[in-house]
Formats: C-alpha cells, structure tokens, sequence
C-alpha cells in the first residue's frame, strides 16, 4: 500500500509547482510520480486546466461606466427606504418567509437524528471537527478498522469515489451512516475509537 | 503591490472622514476585480453584476470595520465569495419555494471582440463544468485554480480548515477533469 502521507506532501508541491510557477523541489516530485500512477495523473490533470482556468472575466465595455453609478444609486435607494429589514419585510417575501418557518417547523419536528456519523480523515490522523461532536463521532484512519467495515459491507455506497478509499488523497469528504449497524458494530467501533 | 494597497488604505480613510467621491474612485478601482471573482463562482454574467453590486452596498456600510490588518484585496475576496455564495443560495431557496423559473441559462452579455470563438468555446465548458459542482468546491476551485490563491489565504476567507479545502480541491480537480474529458471525446 502506497504512503498516503507522502502523496498528500507531494500533491501539495506539485499544486505549488504548476498553480504557483514554484519550481522548487522538482527532482522530489518526478522521483515520487514515477512510481506513484495516481500522482501523476494529478499533476496532469491540473496542467491540463491551468490554461483553461487562467482566464480573468472584467466588465463589459458597456458596463464599465455606470456600475459605480449604479452602486450609488442602490445605495442611494438604501438610504430612503421606508421600510426596516427584519421588522418590515418586502411583501414579495412575505410569503416565503412564512412558509419557511411552516416547513422548518415541520422540519424540526419529524427531522432523524443519526446516531453517528463517521469522518474519515486520511490527511493527517488528526480528529476533524467540521461538524457539532454532539451529533458525530469521528474515526481516524485506521487501516484494520475500515477493512473490517468494509468487508461488512457496513458503508453504503453513495459517496465520493470509493477507489480513493485506500490510495485516496484528501480522505476528510468521506462520510458514513451508520444506518444498518448493529449495536455491537457501533461499540466496537467506538471502542476503537478510545484506543485510536 | 504595496503602493496599491496604500492607495487602497488612503481611499478608505478619506472615505470614512466623509468623502464620498472617495467610495467611487474605490469601486471603480476594484469593481473588474470583484466582477471576475462573483462571475465565477455564480457563473453567470448577471448573476454576477447583481452580486458584484451588493459586494459594494456592504461595502458601504462596513468599511469602517475594515481593520487594515491585511491587504484590502483580501477582504474584498472574502465579502464577494460569501456574497456570491449567498446569491446562488438564495436563488436555490426561492426556485424551492416556486418564486423564481427553474434553473435556465441566462445570456452573457460579454463583449469579447479580442477573443477567439475557440478560447471562448473552452470557457463556456468549463463554466458550464463549474456549475455543475457542489458550491464550496466550485469556490474553492476557484479561488485557488485561477486566483492563485493559498490554502490558508482561502481558509481565512470562507472559514474552512485548510484539510477541508484540499479534499474540496481535489475532487473538484477530479470532476472537472473527468466532465471536460468526456466533452473533448464527444467532440
């Protein structure tokens, strides 16, 4: 299995190379892709977009002149309106913002609460805290556990690229339910979670 | 660079001591600037001018909370990213709650007499690729792909961890890589 720590540095200096015309540590970088396929195919694809991307949109000729006045003008109007924002709202959103609150009440109401929900964080074994810990538990890479989940069949398989499950680069965009798993699944992963 | 930015900084201080031609000669400065970062991340040329806009009303209101700690430009980038973000969120909401027709491509107005129907080809495919992303990946994308900018920089702009956004990144790289691969093989 490839050391998905050394992808993870090299992916950043070939970013460094081709986005930012930083040529530095080039040896380092051909010496990796050429054992390392997956890498490689990175630092191609992003050559192959960088002239693509390059481009800079500006404001049509015909619009140049009068956006500021247009600015001025809106902030002009902004200044005389006579009603309040929040305590005064436009009528064309009244209705909506009624009904926003109908279904979010609804929302809340009948709203399922996951038991957990596993991020998987390959980057730098480090725990994420993207979301509330209240409602998530989270896993670091931990190559034993996730082949056990996986010969399971425990993950379902909405998510984002499943080969990158192994060699995958930034793993912090998998995520997991846990609908299906057993109560003994779940304590066991959370046991190994206390010795991760 | 720095004699931008001190111009940048002179222009807010005689704005916030009252003059507001001052504000003008700012959103002039800026305002292609902002057009290209909204055009972008909304992907379209209206969405854009309307976005673009609303970046200097808030402006208006907010400079004077504007500490100086970084560059201008910087702050700039993070109110016409969240403001753009906040636009296609809000037409996302209103075409949930039926007040505006469905998803349709608006007309770009552009007026690109220098550019080639070729190089304009590629840049509707890859607007068209763009849209097709998840918001934050489009923006990320973005604001790293063809603004050139940091990791950490982007970090401080949308308020994501740096990890976050090289996952982001790279699936998007992966996308659009994939998507413009299969459009260049029907062709």
């Amino acid at each position: 299995m490839k050391n998905n720590k050394d992808c993870s540095a090299i992916r950043d200096m070939i970013e460094e190379n081709v986005l930012r015309e930083n040529s530095e540590k080039h040896a380092e970088i051909h010496k990796h892709i050429a054992s390392c396929i997956e890498c490689g195919k990175y630092m191609a694809d992003l050559v192959m977009l960088q002239p693509a991307t390059g481009y800079h949109y500006a404001l049509p000729g015909s619009e140049k002149g009068k956006f500021s006045a247009l600015v001025r003008t809106r902030i002009e109007a902004r200044k005389n309106r006579n009603w309040k924002p929040v305590l005064a709202v436009r009528p064309a959103f009244q209705i909506a913002l009624m009904m926003l609150v109908v279904v979010s009440v609804v929302l809340y109401l009948f709203r399922s609460e996951p038991e957990h929900l596993f991020v998987l964080d390959q980057t730098d074994l480090e725990f994420m805290t993207i979301y509330s810990p209240e409602d998530y538990a989270y896993i670091v890479y931990d190559e034993e556990l996730m082949s056990l989940l996986y010969e399971e069949t425990l993950f379902e398989e909405d998510t984002y690229m499943p080969e990158y499950w192994y060699n995958g680069y930034y793993g912090n965009e998998y995520f997991y339910g846990t609908d299906g798993l057993t109560d003994e699944e779940i304590d066991y992963i959370i046991q190994r979670l206390g010795e991760v | 660079m720095a004699a931008s930015h001190r111009e940048d900084n002179e222009l807010i201080d005689r704005f916030l001591d009252g003059d507001e031609q001052a504000f003008n000669v700012l959103v002039r400065k800026h305002q292609d600037f902002v057009y290209n970062v909204s055009r972008k991340i909304t992907g379209n040329h209206e969405d854009a001018i309307e976005s673009a806009q609303r970046v200097f009303v808030k402006l208006y209101d907010r400079l004077s909370s504007f500490g100086k700690s970084s560059a201008f430009t910087t702050w700039l980038y993070r109110v016409a990213a969240n403001e753009s973000l906040n636009l296609i969120r809000s037409r996302k909401l209103k075409r949930w709650f039926g007040l505006e027709d469905a998803e349709k491509e608006l007309p770009s107005s552009d007026d690109t007499p220098f550019e080639s129907m070729l190089e304009e080809e590629k840049k509707e495919q890859l607007d068209r690729v763009l849209k097709t992303l998840p918001d934050r990946q489009r923006t990320v994308f973005v604001l790293r792909m063809s603004e050139g900018l940091s990791y950490q920089e982007i970090s401080d702009i949308l308020g994501v961890s740096t990890g976050s956004l090289k996952a982001s990144f790279f699936h998007a790289v992966k996308k659009i890589t994939n998507a413009l691969g299969k459009i260049y093989e029907e062709q």
